[in-house]
């Protein structure tokens, strides 16, 4: 994997996109890829997430900056040179060519030799276990086998990168989860780097080596999944990504890491502090409902005592809504206890959660 | 060819669709009917119903010098403007299909020009056009002119296959490593290639079947047989026209065939 150094195989410099001159796409991204690595793209539509896999691509042309794959700037190399593999979000197989052709065509593009083609094509299919299917036509799969067609595709001809355009969107969510899996077999098996764009935050989460939060045409938390889920730079990665609490509240003292933050009502809890915050400003307290613990004997250094408003059944859990510091969206996760009463909307509920649970974040500026 | 027959019809309401369908066949299709006896009389003269029945007038077509080179014209003319017509009407559509800037429709409105414009608009401007740039009566100005009436049909031909050509499937190609010559020949060739056949056959027939320009533009030596059957309706009225006639409804009945065989082909395929 790292035999040619560590180097990282993608750098993108200062690069900037803009469709009209006026509004930028993509606004002066800066970050690395390391080789072998697999990296997302996560964001909402319109965040400019798939315009940067676009630019790597080289179907869309940075208005500013550089992009280098490989120590090498690319720039001014057209697509069909970068030899960078792709995995279309429609799929994008050729129609009129079979599955073996479809494999075939970016070998036969390379020169190589007949022979060596249809063993590695056979190959290619193996690994997708689609060996049986190399005669059909495109229009004679499933969404799952095209899928598969598609990715060995992009594989077939040994690309040292691979780019993924929400691969696995028009999937269920069945299929979707088999796939993530068979993704991420290969990509441990090939050691090749991967760059896949997603707005499906659990895919990201769960593929990931390192996670790209995309807002605005901005990079707001670059940083390995465990890292965005726990520690969200801010605001908007909090709310983004998972379920979260949002108290709003203000900053009353900070010793470094730590803070005293005061709710609307008065409450005083302590929480992580971002970076940049000093007492006096408004800050958000993010906080996950899993992080919560429920029940009389719950104990940890930010306790007390609030209304339940709801509660919504799901099986492996309970979800209660509840009302905290004056605000009625606060959500808690009430686990499965054997001869726990189960609470009634109404009932003064005791939670409690760790200091190092719960992040104070400066506020998003409202739009 | 029956018309689908409505579900729940009752056999008296089939039996009207039926009927008026068959009325309306016989109407368009009667007129050109009446050329086939007519082609086939024995007798000097086109008259209804015919004297007696022959082969004459057929062996008159292939054994006159006049018919024969008119035909050969036809054919010249037609396959050079089809060859024209067809390139510039497919690569106009492409540009306009894929190219982003604004007043496609306009360009395309002005382009398909050709088709609204009255003929006889059409010729004389050629009419003179061509003999400015001393092209008049030449057979380098005919299929000019006939390409500038036949571009249209490819172009709109064109532009409606590439609707269901998905432009990701360039890109596609791209990051296989096809430079743009090659992903247009392996990959967006084959797939339009149902409408590009038929523009070409309909640049064909447009040039085949065309009387107005020639009139204007062609000399004497550039006869086409449409021309040269005009002549003769004028000079030498005789049923070698009523024979022609049959054999230029035969060839339109072949290029049809040959569309439709194409179309038909490009389902099988799974495009188009």
């Amino acid at each position: 994997m790292a035999q040619q150094g560590d180097a990282p195989l993608v750098v993108f410099e200062g690069v900037r996109k803009s469709y009209d001159g006026r509004t930028d796409a993509v606004q002066a991204l800066d970050f690395a890829v390391a080789r072998g690595e697999f990296v997302t793209l996560l964001g909402p539509s319109g965040s400019g997430k798939t315009t940067t896999l676009m630019m790597l691509a080289g179907f869309e042309d940075p208005t500013a900056g550089r992009i280098v794959l490989d120590g090498r700037p690319i720039n001014d190399v057209p697509a069909h040179r970068r030899g960078i593999g792709v995995v279309f979000q429609n799929y994008a197989l050729l129609p009129h060519m079979t599955v073996a052709g479809n494999l075939s065509f970016p070998l036969e593009m390379r020169g190589v030799a007949r022979a060596e083609r249809e063993k590695r094509v056979a190959e290619a299919l193996d690994m997708v276990r689609l060996g049986h299917l190399a005669d059909r036509r495109p229009a004679q799969l499933s969404g799952g086998q095209q899928q598969r067609v598609a990715l060995a595709r992009a594989l077939v001809f040994r690309p040292a990168l691979v780019l993924m355009d929400e691969p696995l969107g028009a999937l269920d969510k069945q299929l979707r989860e088999r796939m993530q899996l068979e993704i991420r077999r290969i990509h441990r098996m090939l050691g090749v780097t991967v760059v896949y764009v997603t707005h499906d935050q659990g895919e990201a989460l769960t593929m990931s080596d390192r996670v790209a939060v995309f807002d605005h045409g901005r990079i707001r938390q670059f940083a390995p999944p465990a890292e965005v889920y726990d520690e969200p730079a801010d605001a908007f990665v909090a709310s983004f990504i998972g379920e979260n609490n949002a108290l709003p509240g203000r900053i009353v003292a900070r010793d470094d890491a730590w803070c005293s933050m005061a709710l609307a009502d008065g409450t005083t809890l302590r929480a992580r502090c971002a970076p940049g915050l000093a007492p006096g400003d408004a800050a958000v307290l993010a906080l996950r409902p899993e992080r919560v613990l429920v029940g009389p004997e719950a104990w940890a250094d930010n306790a007390l005592e609030a209304e339940l408003l709801e509660t919504v059944y799901f099986g492996d859990h309970t979800r209660l809504r509840l009302r905290v510091g004056g605000h009625d969206e606060f959500v808690a996760r009430l686990g499965f206890r054997d001869g726990l009463a189960r609470p009634r909307p109404g009932d003064r509920i005791r939670l409690a959660w760790s200091a190092a649970c719960c992040r104070a974040l400066a506020p998003e500026p409202a739009e | 060819m029956t018309a689908h027959a409505p579900r729940r019809a009752t056999p008296s309401g089939r039996l009207l669709l039926n009927a008026a369908t068959g009325l309306v066949l016989l109407f368009l299709v009667a007129p050109i009917l009446v050329v086939f006896p007519l082609s086939l009389s024995s007798g000097e003269l086109l008259v209804l119903p015919p004297p007696g029945w022959s082969l004459r007038w057929y062996e008159d077509f292939f054994t006159s010098r006049r018919w024969l080179s008119a035909t050969w014209n036809s054919f010249v003319v037609g396959g050079w403007t089809m060859a024209l017509a067809t390139t510039l009407g497919t690569l106009a559509a492409i540009g306009i299909h894929l190219g982003r800037f604004r007043g496609k429709a306009a360009l395309v409105a002005v382009l398909s020009l050709p088709i609204v414009t009255p003929v006889i608009v059409t010729a004389i401007a050629l009419y003179f056009a061509l003999a400015l740039v001393g092209l008049g009566s030449t057979l380098t100005g005919l299929v000019l002119a006939h390409t500038v009436l036949a571009t249209p049909y490819v172009l709109l031909t064109v532009l409606a296959s590439l609707q269901t050509f998905d432009a990701t499937l360039l890109r596609a190609a791209a990051s296989l490593g096809a430079g743009p010559a090659t992903a247009f020949r392996r990959v967006m060739l084959p797939m339009i290639a149902p409408g590009v056949a038929t523009g070409a056959i309909f640049a064909f027939a447009t040039s085949f079947d065309e009387l107005v320009v020639a009139l204007f533009v062609a000399g004497p030596q550039q006869f086409t047989l449409p021309r040269q059957m005009f002549a003769g309706l004028r000079e030498f009225l005789s049923p070698t026209i009523a024979a022609a006639a049959v054999l230029l409804i035969a060839l339109s009945a072949i290029l049809l065939a040959l569309s439709e065989f194409a179309r038909a082909r490009a389902r099988a395929r799974g495009i188009g």
